[in-house]
Formats: C-alpha cells, sequence, structure tokens
C-alpha cells in the first residue's frame, strides 16, 4: 500500500556559520504531512521557517535528521539526483515570482519540462494547458514584464505545476501583491489543493494562514504549534 | 546521448536570444576573434588565388609539370650572359637520350611597324619550331614557321592577334611585310590569343626564329632552354644529367634550373612564411578575445546568479547549467568566427578583384576557422560555466 504521508521529516536540525557565529536555524523538528493537505508554516523572522522550506524543496541539506519526500530518503541523494527530486517532486513559488524575465509566459512554465526533457510540442501542450487552470489563456505570450504582479504569481504557480509534483512550496506567495491579486492568489491555491495537489506555504500573515487546513508555528528552530483550522 | 543534443538545441535557443538581448556587448566581445579568423581567413584566401594564379603562369610559360627550364645566369639576381648556343640542342639530345625534344627561347622586345601603324614595345620572343606543339600555343591563322626556316633563319613572323588589329585592321596580316629595328620579316600566321604572362602580352608578341632574335647582349646565344623529358617520372633525373654535361660544357655554373614544382616552392615558402606571420597574430587576437569572452562571461554570471538559483530550483542539474553557459560562450566565439570568415572572404574578393586574381576559396581554412572559433568559445567558457553551476541554490535565490 502506498503510504499517504508525502512530507515525512524527523528530528532535523540545521546549523551553519555565520563567520564564526554558530546559528542553530533548526533544533530539532518532526513533521509529517499527509497527500492533499494544505499547511501553513508561520513564526516571526528568523524563526527559521525559510530553512525548514529548503530542505522541504531539497534546495538544503539538514545538518542531522532524517527527510523523506514522497517515499524518498533525501538523506543519500547526491548533488543531480535532488536536481531531479526538485524537478519532478517539488514546485515552487516564490514571494518575487522568479520568472525568467526574457522568456515569455508559456517559455516560463515550459522551463522544468525542458529540463525533464519533454520534447517541444507536448511541453507547449502542458503548458499551455497549466496557464489555462491558473486563468492566463490569454497572456501565454507575454513577457514578465508585460504582466501585473498578480498574472506573474499565476504564471509562477503553472510553472510549479509543471511536472505534476508531489507537493508545492509557496514562499509568502502574496509578500508582494496588493490584497485583491492576494486573495484572488489564495483561491487559486484553494481550487488546486480541492484537486488533491499538496500545499505547503510559508506565510506570517494569520489571514492567509487561515484559509489552509492546518498551521504549524515556529519559533527559534522548533515547533511550538500544530493545529487544525476550524 | 539523444538527451544531451536536445538540451543543446534548447540551450541554443536561449543562449541565441541572450546574445540578442546585449547586442552591443556581444558584438564588442567577438571582436577578438572576428578579427583574429577574419586575418588568416583573409591571407590563406589570397595564398590560395596567388598559387593557381603563379601556377597557371608557369603553365603559360612553358614549364608544365612535364619540363624543366634550362636558363643562364647562376641566380635570379645575376644578369644572365647565355652562353648557351643553338647547337646545345642538338649537343644535350646526343649526350641525354631520356630528353624527348628542347624548345629553345629568347625574350627581347621591339617595335613593329607597318606603313604608318606602330606597336610599340612588343615582346619578341626567339623560338624553335617544335615550340607550338610543345607548349600548347594554337594558330589563329596561317602557319608557324618550320625547323628548316629555323635553321636556313628566314625572317618569317607570327604575330600576337592584337598587334595584328593595331597594324592591319580587319584585312588579313598574311604575307605582308612588318619592319622591326632595320629589318623586314614576313608575316605567315596568326596566333591565337593568350592574355598575358607576367609583364609580358602575349597578344601583342611577334614570334620569330631562335636563330635570328638577339638577346640583351647583342648576340645570337639562347638564354633558355625548355627541356622534356620522355619520362615525366624521370625529370629529376634528366635534369641532373642534364647539369652534368652543362657544367663540363660552359665549364661553370652560371646557369640554372627552374622547375614547376620549384617555382611553387618558392611561392609556398614566402606564402608559408606569411601564413605562420599571421596565423601567430591571429593566435594572440584569439586568446584576448577568448579572454574577453571569459570576462564576460563572469559578468554574465554574475548578473544571472538568481536566474541560476531559479533554474536550480525547478530542476536544473549542474550538467544544464554548464551546458547553459558553455553553449552561450560558444555561440559568441562562433558567431564571431563566422563573422571572421564572411569579412575574409569578402576581403580576399575585393583585393582579389582589384588585382584580377581569381577567387580560390580554400575550404580546409573555412572549416578549420569554424572550429577553431567554436573551440575558443567552449575552452574559455569552462571556467565561468563551472563557477556558475557550483553556485548554491539557496544563496542564488537569495541574490538580489
Amino acid at each position: 500500500m502506498k503510504d499517504n504521508i508525502v512530507v515525512r521529516i524527523t528530528d532535523i536540525k540545521r546549523t551553519y556559520y555565520m563567520g564564526k557565529v554558530e546559528v542553530n536555524a533548526l533544533r530539532g523538528i518532526t513533521l509529517h504531512i499527509a497527500r492533499g493537505e494544505f499547511v501553513s508554516i508561520m513564526g516571526p523572522s528568523g524563526c527559521g521557517k525559510s530553512t525548514l522550506m529548503h530542505i522541504l524543496g531539497c534546495l538544503d541539506r539538514p545538518t542531522s535528521g532524517d527527510v523523506k519526500l514522497d517515499e524518498v530518503d533525501v538523506d543519500e541523494l547526491d548533488d543531480n539526483d535532488l536536481a531531479e527530486i526538485r524537478n519532478k517532486k517539488v514546485g515552487f513559488v516564490f514571494q518575487t515570482f522568479n520568472l525568467l524575465p526574457k522568456l515569455n509566459a508559456i517559455e516560463n512554465v515550459e522551463l522544468p519540462l525542458i529540463y525533464a526533457g519533454v520534447g517541444f510540442e507536448e511541453r507547449r501542450r502542458k503548458a499551455a494547458a497549466l496557464l489555462e487552470t491558473v486563468g492566463l489563456k490569454e497572456r501565454m505570450y507575454h513577457k514578465p514584464s508585460e504582466l501585473s504582479g498578480g498574472q506573474s504569481q499565476r504564471v509562477a504557480i503553472a510553472r510549479s505545476l509543471a511536472n505534476d509534483p508531489s507537493i508545492i512550496l509557496a514562499d509568502e506567495p502574496t509578500g508582494n501583491l496588493d490584497s485583491k491579486s492576494g486573495e484572488e492568489i489564495i483561491r487559486l491555491f484553494k481550487e488546486l489543493n480541492h484537486k488533491g495537489i499538496t500545499l505547503i506555504i510559508v506565510t506570517h500573515d494569520q489571514e492567509i494562514a487561515d484559509h489552509s487546513k492546518r498551521i504549524v508555528r515556529l519559533k527559534d528552530g522548533l515547533v511550538v504549534s500544530d493545529e487544525s483550522v476550524k | 546521448m539523444n538527451a544531451l543534443i536536445y538540451s543543446i538545441w534548447e540551450e541554443m535557443k536561449q543562449a541565441w536570444r541572450a546574445l540578442l538581448s546585449n547586442k552591443v556587448r556581444s558584438a564588442l566581445t567577438m571582436l577578438g576573434v572576428i578579427i583574429g579568423i577574419f586575418s588568416v581567413i583573409t591571407l590563406v584566401t589570397i595564398g590560395e588565388g596567388a598559387k593557381t594564379y603563379v601556377n597557371d603562369q608557369i603553365k603559360n610559360l612553358g614549364a608544365g609539370y612535364d619540363s624543366f627550364i634550362l636558363v643562364a645566369g647562376k641566380d635570379a639576381n645575376s644578369p644572365p650572359n647565355p652562353k648557351f648556343t643553338y647547337a646545345d640542342i642538338a649537343h644535350y639530345k646526343s649526350r641525354v637520350p631520356e630528353i624527348k625534344d628542347i624548345v629553345a627561347l629568347n625574350i627581347g622586345s621591339g617595335d613593329l611597324s607597318y606603313g604608318k601603324k606602330t606597336v610599340k614595345g612588343a615582346a619578341v620572343m626567339g623560338m624553335t619550331a617544335n615550340a607550338l606543339e610543345l607548349m600548347g600555343g594554337k594558330m589563329e591563322s596561317g602557319r608557324y614557321f618550320t625547323q628548316a626556316e629555323v635553321e636556313s633563319r628566314r625572317k618569317v613572323a607570327v604575330i600576337g592577334p592584337r598587334a595584328a588589329t593595331e597594324l592591319f585592321g580587319e584585312s588579313s596580316p598574311l604575307g605582308e611585310r612588318i619592319k622591326m629595328g632595320g629589318n623586314q620579316y614576313l608575316i605567315i600566321g596568326v596566333s591565337e590569343a593568350r592574355g598575358s604572362v607576367g609583364p609580358m602580352d602575349m597578344d601583342r608578341r611577334i614570334v620569330l626564329p631562335v636563330t635570328i632574335v638577339k638577346n640583351m647582349f647583342g648576340n645570337y646565344n639562347i638564354m633558355r632552354f625548355n627541356i622534356f623529358p620522355k619520362d615525366v617520372n624521370k625529370l629529376d633525373e634528366v635534369k641532373e644529367k642534364v647539369r652534368t654535361v652543362t657544367l663540363r660544357r660552359l665549364g661553370n655554373d652560371d646557369f640554372r634550373f627552374m622547375t614547376q614544382q620549384g617555382i611553387l616552392n618558392i611561392v609556398n615558402n614566402i606564402m608559408g612564411a606569411l601564413t605562420g606571420f599571421v596565423t601567430g597574430i591571429a593566435a594572440i587576437s584569439l586568446l584576448v578575445g577568448g579572454i574577453g569572452i571569459m570576462n564576460i562571461m563572469l559578468v554574465a554570471v554574475n548578473e544571472r546568479v538568481r536566474e541560476i538559483g531559479v533554474r536550480k530550483a525547478i530542476g536544473a542539474k549542474r550538467r544544464d547549467i554548464v551546458l547553459q553557459f558553455l553553449v552561450e560562450s560558444m555561440m559568441i566565439s562562433l558567431l564571431g568566427g563566422i563573422l571572421g570568415i564572411i569579412f575574409g572572404l569578402l576581403g580576399a574578393f575585393l583585393i582579389m578583384w582589384f588585382i584580377k586574381g581569381t577567387l580560390v576559396i580554400a575550404w580546409w581554412a573555412v572549416i578549420m576557422a569554424t572550429v577553431v572559433s567554436a573551440a575558443v568559445g567552449i575552452f574559455f567558457g569552462v571556467y565561468p560555466a563551472m563557477r556558475a553551476a557550483a553556485l548554491d541554490p539557496v544563496v542564488a535565490l537569495r541574490y538580489e
């Protein structure tokens, strides 16, 4: 039987050095996230939520502890395998969108498919369908500079979905948006979650977190609360 | 393998855009490669043209692959004081039986006149009767002179087609007598148009039996023999025998040989030295150009740290990033190389057009230039590409 737990991290610690100062960003975090969940990770700045997010997204490795993503033991993988995990199993959505400015919307969405080695026609078709899902059918050939913040974030979400990942990681996805666009993005996330996509959002905005189904609060590198939203 | 070719193709499309988005910078970066490739291509192309030109000229002179020339004078700089005589032809033939035939040649110049019309400074060529056949000439009208006429020193003449029109207009010159240096010559033939050989206009010349043409020292000695061996493959062997006979006959070594290969060797040596020199300059230019490319690629990596972070976050492997920057630097260099080739061929074409030579494209040089310019881009792109690929995605994503 397939494990229903998609993220399984056990007692992870992450220590790094800023000059000679030792920073214990994460001091022993255990977290299980099931398929189809919509989790908010909250906490004041410096609580370690970005570090946690990087480890969940396989951009970084913990100093100690186990990370299992979709039943794959991440600790045993080399850089190339991690890149493949990021490509296939993780979709990133950033606060500043991080679209490549020289590529238009559809080409930005195609990028993860290029790295996955998908041929031109299939990847065009898929990228177009994803842009339609996020409501940007009319803006496919626009450059990021010709898109509003909300539209850019939609392109980024379409990009994160390109390889049908196991989890979507969103780091303050509404942080650079006005409240109306922010609400639209949250609505889009809820729709995606409704379709069964696992979402993990890092935010310090309580209103946003209230839209999710579960809130995990961090403080000083530890989980201080983990509760469902009514 | 297919996947690699496919990703190279994808990277090429993206690299092309990166180049276009920075047109001025890309063009300036290419300059070193453009200049390097341009200079080599121009020189090599001119060199090939020169070789072809010289080859044609030598053929016109009659020193084809099937003969060699024995000429008075130790080297090209010493004034030839010819001691050869018409009688030497029989002498050589009897001493060196491998000789098929010998053409004797004297060259001078003179003014031709017929009535009031004149041709000034015409080339005067004294030749033997076998010259027409052996040196590949053709008659437009009339006939060439015979051996009997050469030996009896008859004053008969074959003239070039332009000399004929200048002196006689539309009417036939055959049977007419023209004057040169106080003597009258009966025109028995007009040769076909042949253009120029070096400074000599073959179409305005007069060809006479060699026995009646004085050399520049005012005597009837012969300046040059074109010697045709029976077996072309034994050219060098026959040449050595002729050398021995000549040394004994003259009692000194005031003579020299010219062969097609020998003349070509001289041309090749000159071109080789020039090519070597320009290749050296081009190598320096390519080195500087390559360092320029490396420099710009390092700038490009720094400008795109965040992009690299994003690409890594969405699944680009180290190899993908290396490939991206390598393809970009290769394209800058290759494009520079291609522009250099185009400008080089254009430059060579203009020069050849100016000196009325033929453009001979040296394809080996074009292919080499393409390969070398691509290689320069790859070589100097490795370090920036490795730097890009080594970036930590977390740090790169935070980069402002």
